[in-house]
């Protein structure tokens, strides 16, 4: 929250006022632990994240705490905040953060982490926690704290895996322990799932994963804070589904969320009642890796549909996978075939497909964008990668090839509406990323990347194509920082001291100011980069159990050399990944008695 | 009641406090989700994307107070304004809230095109009495000029536009020396339109050489 003599000089002003519906204001001095949770970038990202608002759900339904939210703010206003001398506060109440009990950070994407500096930095609070006698005590969570080291030396603590659950045993603790530091970090230590450096040795520690068991028995929040400033999901949102099996490769979420954990549809059809009452939203998302995986998608849509149709609320399924029946999903729900549809078929060629195993095959996109066109979609996305382990040119010009022939489909299915066609290609450089079967492998450097990225522009076909590729700066910086180790921590603060509070809708990230952090401390990026680390190597994030063992890892990278797919477990046998060890069975899928 | 009549509700709120620092995009936005919590019978568009019909009279700038604002929406059927008030207060707040309701025959013409005045307050700051004296001598010589040309930018060109005859009242109400309170009433509409801020930039002169600031801008209502 900034104060009002600063709001006429931002140019959102609307991200730093709060009092939006649904915002939950507590009276200070009525409870025991006040919790800031921060998001390090921007109201409009941060607004969107569904695990935010879970947590700040849970911690509110707690009569002893209150959960306040706090976004980095702009370029624009932290320069005001910094010359005026104003400290980061929260927006509930305009307390400021260094006030509050505990600083809970989301660590959603590694070039948030500049940004999680920025957050202590406004906050007043000495960037290291061993330098913090005072304030708040530094929580960090979410997908990067799986692998925590490069940004150890900032946080007293991290929650590692579902934070349903722990988030409450933290506060428990900090109460027992009357807030004295060294008392609560000791119990923190005790919990399952928390990593405290000041407590733990990575080389003897072993931090097993938080994972909730019983999905749909999970609070969810069903009056969410209803922003006044247009964000980037602007619309309800629904977690019908949390993990995903189909074992790509190169996919940590695939990974760190597992098992497969459904909500019943009767849940979310009383969820999503009282979300659209409670916000007056007219369109609903339906949350989970993958939609059309879950058990009982049709009947879900059926029965949302049924609730809302009279209400002009719309549902939207953001993520599918590549085949027909996603598309006869998509078309039983869009009444407008506004925005294009989406797939992700990864690689260009069957065997490198086949590698990452990403099981899909031409086929399926064909006929999926074939069935598309026909139900009367003019645009499609395409997202595929390049810089992948075992790629070679001939599979990076299939993907040109694989472009042309869906061009072909429409040519086929399109009759007159041909000429409106428009295929967004996406894509993105391979990043290992920890916890993976891939984390071993190579990524490829700038030079190569880009060498990648022109090699396919150039066969790309041209007409009715919209070719976009993510920056080969900061995909080569994300992967670094992905398996970096706790020596980027003296990188991470150079590089945010130069001014690279990076986040990629802010388009901060400099790529020259992070190689000279880097090349301060004796590191050359691209070389750290292009490094493929040893089977045998203590890795920096050995130490943090997500459940998945790292044998199963071995082998899948194994078999993705020998060219060999593994099937879905929830199609066939068991795999043995590992995570039996932290659920009793995996969970029975959906099933709605 | 006349068969097929259409009905609207005429809603007069006001936008203060932190809330003042909205868009009109957001307002607009707040609003149509108030409605749908509220559950009135609103009526909407017609077509595949069908949206509420709610036409605000003139958008306020962001930072700008409005104490009366005016804002339609179509209904589905005719409600009385007591119901309409006790459905839809609750889903807004104190900073964005509706302060009266009536509920008028739907014709052809937009329910605002007859507004052609705006009046606005505007609360001034002075360093020293002094400075407010000079203020109110330059507010006196602008309402005393034949004409007063301002700059205006369009995305393709720059205009000049003489707002003398649309400025209908202007008079500075001095309160303790250091505290003034522009009142104005403007023209409003395509041809008359008249900023505050345009008004605020012909005494700039005055305002610094008397070290006065505005330190609020009000909308006290249109009509």
């Amino acid at each position: 929250m900034l104060p009002e003599y600063l709001l006429g000089k931002v140019q959102n002003p609307a991200h730093y006022i709060g009092s939006e519906h649904n915002i939950v204001v507590k009276d200070p001095g009525r409870v025991e632990v006040r919790f800031a949770l921060a998001y390090p970038d921007g109201y409009r990202v941060g607004m969107s994240h569904i695990g935010s608002r879970i947590l700040y759900h849970i911690i509110n339904q707690r009569p002893d705490a209150a959960c306040e939210r706090v976004f980095l703010p702009a370029a624009d206003a932290r320069q005001l905040m910094q010359q005026a001398g104003i400290k980061l506060a929260t927006l509930e109440t305009g307390t400021p953060v260094a006030e509050c009990d505990i600083l809970g950070i989301t660590l959603q994407y590694e070039l948030n982490y500049t940004g999680a500096l920025a957050i202590l930095d406004l906050s007043g609070l000495p960037l290291r926690a061993a330098q913090r006698r005072a304030g708040p005590l530094v929580v960090g969570g979410g997908p990067c704290a799986f692998n925590p080291e490069p940004v150890v030396p900032f946080f007293d603590a991290f929650v590692i895996g579902d934070g349903e659950e722990v988030v409450g045993e933290l506060i428990e603790v900090y109460k027992q322990a009357a807030g004295r530091r060294e008392a609560v970090l000791e119990g923190w230590a005790e919990l399952g799932g928390v990593y405290v450096p000041s407590r733990h040795d990575p080389g003897e520690c072993r931090i097993t994963r938080c994972v909730v068991q019983d999905l749909d028995a999970m609070p969810f929040p069903t009056a969410p804070v209803v922003p006044w400033a247009e964000i980037v999901h602007d619309r309800a949102q629904l977690e019908i589904a949390r993990g995903c099996t189909r074992g790509c490769r190169f996919c940590q979420a695939g990974i760190i969320y597992r098992p497969v954990r459904e909500r019943r549809v009767q849940t979310l059809l009383q969820q999503a009642r009282q979300i659209i009452a409670s916000t007056g939203y007219d369109e609903i998302s339906l949350l989970a890796l993958n939609c059309a995986d879950y058990t009982q998608i049709e009947q879900l849509i059926d029965a949302l549909i049924a609730e809302f149709a009279d209400k002009r609320v719309s549902v939207g399924l953001p993520s599918l996978r590549t085949d027909t029946f996603s598309v006869q999903l998509a078309r039983s729900v869009a009444r407008v075939r506004k925005s294009g549809l989406t797939f992700a078929p990864e690689a260009g060629s069957q065997r490198l497909r086949d590698s990452i195993n990403k099981q899909v095959q031409d086929a399926d996109l064909l006929d999926a964008v074939a069935a598309a066109f026909e139900a009367g979609w003019t645009t499609i996305k395409l997202y595929f990668m390049v810089g992948l382990p075992q790629e070679r040119e001939e599979d990076v010009l299939a993907i040109a090839g694989l472009v042309q022939q869906v061009i072909e489909a429409g040519r086929r299915s399109m009759g007159s509406r041909f000429g409106r066609l428009q295929v967004n290609v996406s894509v993105a450089g391979f990043i290992p990323k920890p916890h993976t079967p891939f984390q071993w492998c190579r990524q490829l450097d700038r030079q190569e990347l880009v060498a990648r990225q022109q090699l396919l522009a150039a066969r790309m076909p041209r007409k009715h194509v919209k070719l976009d590729f993510h920056e080969a700066d900061q995909t080569v910086l994300e992967g670094v920082l992905a398996r970096g180790g706790r020596q980027l921590a003296d990188v991470i603060e150079r590089a945010y001291k130069s001014g690279c509070v990076g986040d990629r809708w802010q388009a901060e990230v400099d790529p020259a100011r992070w190689r000279e952090a880097f090349s301060e401390q004796g590191l050359d990026l691209e070389a750290v980069a292009g490094r493929s680390l040893s089977i045998d190597e203590w890795l920096p994030w050995d130490h943090i159990d997500c459940g998945v063992d790292r044998e199963f890892l071995r082998r899948e990278l194994e078999r993705s050399t020998e060219g060999k797919v593994t099937p879905d477990c929830r199609e066939g046998p068991c795999l043995h990944c590992g995570m039996q060890r932290l659920v009793s069975r995996c969970p029975e899928v959906a099933g709605d008695d | 009641m006349i068969e097929g009549q259409r009905w609207y509700a005429r809603l007069t709120y006001r936008k203060t406090g932190r809330l003042r620092w909205l868009g009109h995009l957001d307002i607009r936005r707040g609003f149509e989700r108030a409605l749908r919590r509220s559950g009135l019978p609103v009526a909407y568009s017609q077509g595949y994307n069908p949206h509420i019909r709610l036409t605000f009279a003139h958008p306020l700038p962001v930072g700008v107070e409005g104490w009366a604002e005016l804002c339609a929406v179509d209904l589905a059927r005719e409600v009385s304004p007591q119901e309409i008030g006790k459905q839809l207060l609750p889903q807004l707040c104190d900073d964005l809230q509706v302060t009266s309701v009536e509920v008028l025959p739907r014709g052809r013409r937009s329910p605002f095109a007859d507004l052609s005045v705006a009046s606005y307050e505007l609360v001034l700051s002075a360093d020293s009495p002094r400075g407010m004296t000079i203020v109110a001598e330059a507010v006196d010589r602008c309402l005393a000029s034949e004409e007063l040309v301002v700059e205006r930018r369009t995305k393709r060109n720059v205009v000049w536009v003489d707002i003398r005859p649309h400025i209908y009242t202007a008079q500075l109400k001095i309160e303790d020396g250091n505290i003034g309170r522009l009142v104005l009433e403007l023209g409003l509409g395509e041809k008359r339109l008249v900023k505050p801020q345009e008004v605020v930039d012909c005494l700039a002169p005055a305002l610094s050489e008397g070290g006065v600031r505005v330190v609020r801008t009000i909308r006290t209502g249109l009509r």
